[in-house]
């Protein structure tokens, strides 16, 4: 992505070009996103899982590999479908093979690889196959499945998927056109081709846009349950295994089902809190928990101005917020007057309900890395700090969280973690120069090179961890600081000294120099503004391990630090 | 009608209409390969509401065989109505 244009690779089993038009048209179009789509060479699957240079052009952001096993393996899969007796297992052998050798080239890059591979079958009718013969298939493709799966476990830019996941269900005539199929040997009909790419356009704009909605604010009554609380009384509320309440039950569950995925779940109602709580406490149809609710604002104040106040609490923008509501006099309200928020209206008839986040890309989660399934668990905690940080004074609200950093040499469990600081952080990164997880891994194995991260917390929970120190030369008499990264979220608890002269204290001797890297840009102005304000001037290095660190850690004796091994 | 068929075929070849003559075909113009006669067929199908057979996709190779495909779906239509 360094032009800024997205770099797309496209191979598989079928004429591809179909797919690569659309793909364009609609990034270019309503997607607004710049990219290229590349081809790799039609029809090998050894050579696109294995071969790093497949695409023939430099870097790819996004690669996809579109495969039928009809088409990879045709002479096997013809055997079978003409009811002779072939041993498929041979293929798992081969597809193991070359899933290996994909596993072993995604190390080397930070690209984000969707593979897919399914059978035609799954796709169409073949009404002279046999129910026997379609049971062997779906129990093989079973196998393929898990076996694929088994290996790319550890790889967290490959992605598998069949097509079924990736398009709408329709009937199974609907998705095969044979007349581009045997002419033109690519299967789908108009329909699926048109879901597929959309599907595929969803993946690129999840890989390539950060995820910007956080935030689910969710109105009570009619939204989450039928009827009104303050007026029908809990008893009367409809809400559990019979219409309508299924279709409220049957909405709860995907609201669960998106915190567990790393979305913020907070309440925005006109209500009594405590008739709403104890719905959540005793009504047997709530699939939702109290504890799922990070956030609420249950009062009779304008629910424009009560997000605005959840926003602040939870240290987000409003842009972060989906509202969901039933009446459209409070949805017209919120857009007219915080157009930012996204608003979705509870549908009328509620046989639509289960369908309101169909076509909403705004929630699409990809890639679940841990931190981002804890973030529900982290905004709780963030918000106790901000009630306690509104009774104190900075300097005491830091000293009353009882903050403790733990610093450690990097493990390879923290490389995943860290990779995404590197990519992601812009304020506080001294350099903002973005690499690879190889070139991380080849940092990190280098000699006289080492990284120190640090995780935080504090009496209200864990931050995860929030910084890197990358350190270079430490056998020279110029030990270099490369770079120096810290999470947003760790900042605004003056950490960061902390952090950088026990790093110090521990890698740098006092017959060392110190010379810290910087590229100012206008997003990283944190952490010049750091640099600036302990007077870490460029070009002057600091001289004496010791002395520096005793220089520089006077000033933050709130935070507690320990050494992990 | 001459100009339905050019005006398809210059929007997916991407070249001017003038290009095209009444007598192009997939012998004398280039670029209209396999790739074009597969768009000419899902956008003809979509945009004329017809269905063509796999025996008729050799009228896809020419201006005068997709005025013929275009003729017969609507007088296929007169006739349903």
């Amino acid at each position: 992505m360094g032009d800024g244009s997205v770099q797309i690779g496209l191979s598989g089993s079928f004429t591809l070009n179909e797919l690569k038009r659309e793909l364009e048209a609609s990034l270019s179009g309503s997607f607004a996103i710049a990219s290229k789509v590349v081809m790799g060479q039609f029809n090998n699957f050894p050579a696109a899982m294995g071969d790093a240079n497949f695409f023939e052009s430099g870097f790819i952001d996004i690669e996809f590999h579109l495969y039928f096993l009809e088409d990879v393996f045709q002479n096997e899969f013809e055997r079978f479908l003409s009811g002779e007796a072939t041993d498929l297992n041979s293929l798992l052998l081969s597809i193991d093979r070359a899933v290996a050798a994909l596993v072993a080239r995604a190390r080397l890059v930070n690209s984000r690889i969707i593979l897919c591979l399914d059978s035609k079958v799954s796709l169409s009718t073949f009404s002279s196959i046999n129910f026997i013969q379609k049971k062997r298939l779906s129990s093989f493709m079973a196998k393929v499945n898990n076996q694929i799966e088994d290996q790319i476990s550890n790889s967290q830019n490959i992605h598998y998927f069949q097509i079924n996941d990736l398009v709408k269900k329709r009937e199974l005539g609907f998705n095969v056109d044979w007349r581009k199929e045997f002419l033109f040997r690519n299967p789908f009909s108009l329909e699926l081709s048109k879901d597929l790419a959309f599907s595929l356009l969803s993946i690129v704009e999840s890989a390539v846009t950060p995820r910007k909605v956080k935030v689910l604010a969710l109105d009570c009554d009619n939204t989450l349950w039928g009827g009104i609380i303050g007026e029908d009384g809990i008893g009367n509320i409809q809400l559990g295994n019979d219409f309508p309440g299924r279709a409220y039950r049957k909405f709860q569950h995907e609201l669960l089902n998106l915190k567990n995925s790393g979305y913020i779940l907070c309440l925005l109602s006109k209500n009594n809190l405590s008739e709403v709580k104890e719905v959540f406490a005793s009504h047997d149809g709530m699939v939702l928990k109290w504890e799922d609710i990070t956030g609420y604002r249950v009062n009779w104040e304008s629910k424009p101005s009560n997000l605005v106040n959840l926003a602040r609490e939870l240290n987000l923008g409003v842009d972060s917020f989906v509202f969901i509501d039933d009446s459209s006099k409070e949805i017209a309200e919120m857009r007219q007057i915080l157009p930012d928020v996204k608003c979705i209206q509870v549908p009328f008839n509620l046989e639509d309900f289960p369908l309101i986040f169909d076509g909403f890309t705004d929630l699409n989660p990809l890639s679940i890395t841990v931190e981002d399934s804890d973030r529900s668990e982290m905004m709780k905690a963030e918000k106790e700090r901000v009630g306690l940080s509104s009774k104190f004074d900075e300097a005491e609200f830091l000293s009353q969280l009882d903050l403790e950093l733990i610093l450690s040499v990097i493990q390879p469990k923290d490389l995943e973690r860290v990779s995404q600081l590197v990519a992601k952080t812009n304020q506080f990164n001294l350099t903002t120069k973005r690499f690879t997880s190889e070139e991380l891994n080849t940092f990190v194995a280098s000699p006289h090179k080492t990284a120190v991260v640090g995780r935080l917390r504090d009496r209200f929970g864990e931050y995860g961890l929030i910084g890197v120190i990358f350190l270079d030369g430490l056998s020279t008499n110029l030990v270099n600081v490369s770079n120096f990264i810290v999470s947003c979220r760790a900042l605004g608890r003056d950490i960061e000294m902390t952090m950088l002269s026990n790093s110090i204290a521990r890698f740098v001797q006092d017959n060392q120099a110190v010379y810290i890297e910087r590229a100012p840009n206008d997003r990283n102005v944190p952490a010049m503004n750091f640099l600036e304000k302990f007077e870490l001037a460029e070009d002057v290095p600091l001289h004496g391990g010791g002395a520096i660190a005793k220089y520089l850690n006077l000033k933050e004796s709130h935070v507690k630090i320990r050494w992990a091994e | 009608m001459a100009d339905k068929a050019k005006n398809l075929l210059s929007k997916i070849l991407n070249v001017p209409m003038e290009e095209i003559s009444d007598d192009s075909s997939a012998e004398n113009t280039r670029g209209w390969d396999s790739l074009v006669i597969m768009q000419l067929l899902v956008t003809l199908e979509e945009e004329f509401d017809i269905r063509i057979s796999i025996k008729d996709v050799d009228f896809l190779k020419s201006i005068s065989g997709i005025n013929h495909l275009i003729e017969m779906g609507q007088e296929a239509e007169k006739g349903n109505q």
